[in-house]
């Protein structure tokens, strides 16, 4: 289930973190504040985590901890925009992006020859969507497009990207939080991302590649 | 054209100024801030009130102030009383006087030898709080938590014989405290939770539970009404 709930007694004994560590990371803000959800028990008081996310997030966090600090960490981890700037053959090179989605990338929106971080967000969404193989490239334009113009608006925010098809005719949403998302019958829904989730994956590979 | 410095903002007397960004801000008097405030060095000696977020390297408050919003720098020290209405966030945090965060107050190292009411959670890797007043919040959490009592002034103790209700109570009321390292005194908590807890005297907590080791000191004035070995 994906609401499931997890207290934080059972977290820390799950994953053998301590009290510390873990107000540590709250600190820091590794650790979102609208996860923390309090909740009234017969000991008073507890507070409780959506389960799916907390650990992964925590398994993540171990991993990473070696080889970054805290303030490292909270920047790939919160999901405002990195301040980066990336050449074009940089991109090809660390493999983030593909040659097609590049050749895509210039078609819809021109080529710059340095990729702010909004503009490798589109570049590695939609090579993200193409290598799945749920969209074709001329629908991978319709996807350009959108975030081109409207993704400035939800920068920041937690955000989904939803992309369905009714009668072979793509339809390209981006939706601000975590909703519910309901199609008629005719429609199928393609591929949900949630871009939070995307920009950590793509911030840790831009360090990986010694970018940031 | 690039602004060659910021400028500092000095109010001495009675003055008001909208907000913005400076390098150093002093208030000598009463002065009213009417809007965000982002400098290095912030310095109230008087009666100051700031009707906004405030950020700061360096925060000192010695008079009496009020920020209608967020207080985040490095280092803040509270000498005199303080009210913020929204979260205190910083590297160091001391208060020497009363300090009141409406929300929550989270720092690297967090010492108080006043009083403090604090709305949300504490949330500092080191906690020490020498208790000398009434002190006051919802959840603590940390590495290292120490709370002692601060004991009574020869004054206050004085005082105390002469008129009831005086000294002002001086135990630190929590709903749960939560840490690795936990030595407490003169506490009143529901839950207190952490790896190696240690209660000293005056402490009266409905429920202890502990990882790694627990301690109670030999006072009468203990009650703890529950212990758990996790």
């Amino acid at each position: 289930m994906e609401n499931e709930l997890i207290s934080k007694k059972d977290l820390l004994e799950l994953t053998g973190i301590s009290y510390g560590q873990l107000y540590r990371w709250k600190r820091k803000m590794l650790i979102p504040e609208d996860w923390f959800i309090r909740k009234s028990t017969f000991t008073g008081q507890e507070t409780f985590f959506p389960k799916e996310k907390i650990l992964v997030r925590i398994d993540k966090i171990k991993d990473l901890k070696e080889d970054a600090s805290l303030d490292e960490l909270a920047d790939i981890l919160s999901p405002s925009p990195a301040e980066v700037e990336v050449e074009k053959n940089k991109l090809l090179h660390e493999k983030i992006v593909s040659e097609i989605t590049m050749d895509l990338f210039a078609q819809a929106l021109g080529l710059p020859e340095v990729f702010d971080f909004q503009k490798t967000l589109y570049a590695y969404l939609l090579d993200k969507m193409l290598a799945s193989g749920e969209i074709s490239g001329e629908e991978g334009k319709i996807l350009l497009k959108t975030l081109e113009e409207h993704y400035p608006d939800f920068a920041g925010k937690p955000s989904e990207l939803v992309f369905i098809r009714k009668l072979g005719v793509p339809l390209c949403l981006l939706i601000s939080g975590t909703g519910q998302v309901s199609l008629d019958a005719g429609a199928k829904l393609v591929s949900r991302i949630n871009i939070s989730n995307v920009i950590e994956e793509l911030k840790a590979k831009l360090a990986d590649g010694g970018i940031k | 054209m690039e602004q060659k410095s910021k400028k500092d903002l000095r109010i001495n007397g009675i003055g008001s100024s909208a907000g913005g960004h400076f390098d150093s801000v002093q208030i000598n008097g009463k002065g009213d801030i009417n809007g965000d405030l982002e400098c290095t060095d912030l310095e109230i000696n008087g009666l100051g009130f700031v009707r906004g977020n405030v950020k700061s390297n360096r925060t000192r408050i010695s008079g009496k102030s009020t920020i209608a919003g967020n207080l985040a720098g490095k280092e803040v020290i509270i000498d005199g009383m303080s009210e913020i209405t929204g979260g205190l966030s910083g590297d160091n945090i001391e208060n020497r006087g009363m300090l009141k965060v409406s929300k929550d107050c989270g720092s690297e190292t967090f010492t108080s030898h006043g009083g403090f009411t604090i709305g949300g959670l504490l949330n500092a890797g080191s906690i020490e709080i020498n208790i000398y007043g009434p002190c006051k919040a919802k959840e603590v959490g940390g590495e290292k938590i120490q709370i002692r009592d601060g004991g009574t002034f020869g004054i206050g103790k004085f005082i105390g014989s002469l008129f009831q209700g005086w000294p002002l109570k001086t135990i630190l009321t929590v709903d749960t405290i939560e840490g690795d390292d936990i030595y407490l005194e003169c506490t009143t908590a529901k839950i207190v939770r952490g790896g190696n807890v240690k209660i000293g005297k005056g402490c009266q907590i409905d429920l202890v539970e502990y990882k790694n080791t627990f301690q109670k000191d030999g006072f009468s004035d203990i009650r703890i009404n529950e212990t758990r070995k996790l």
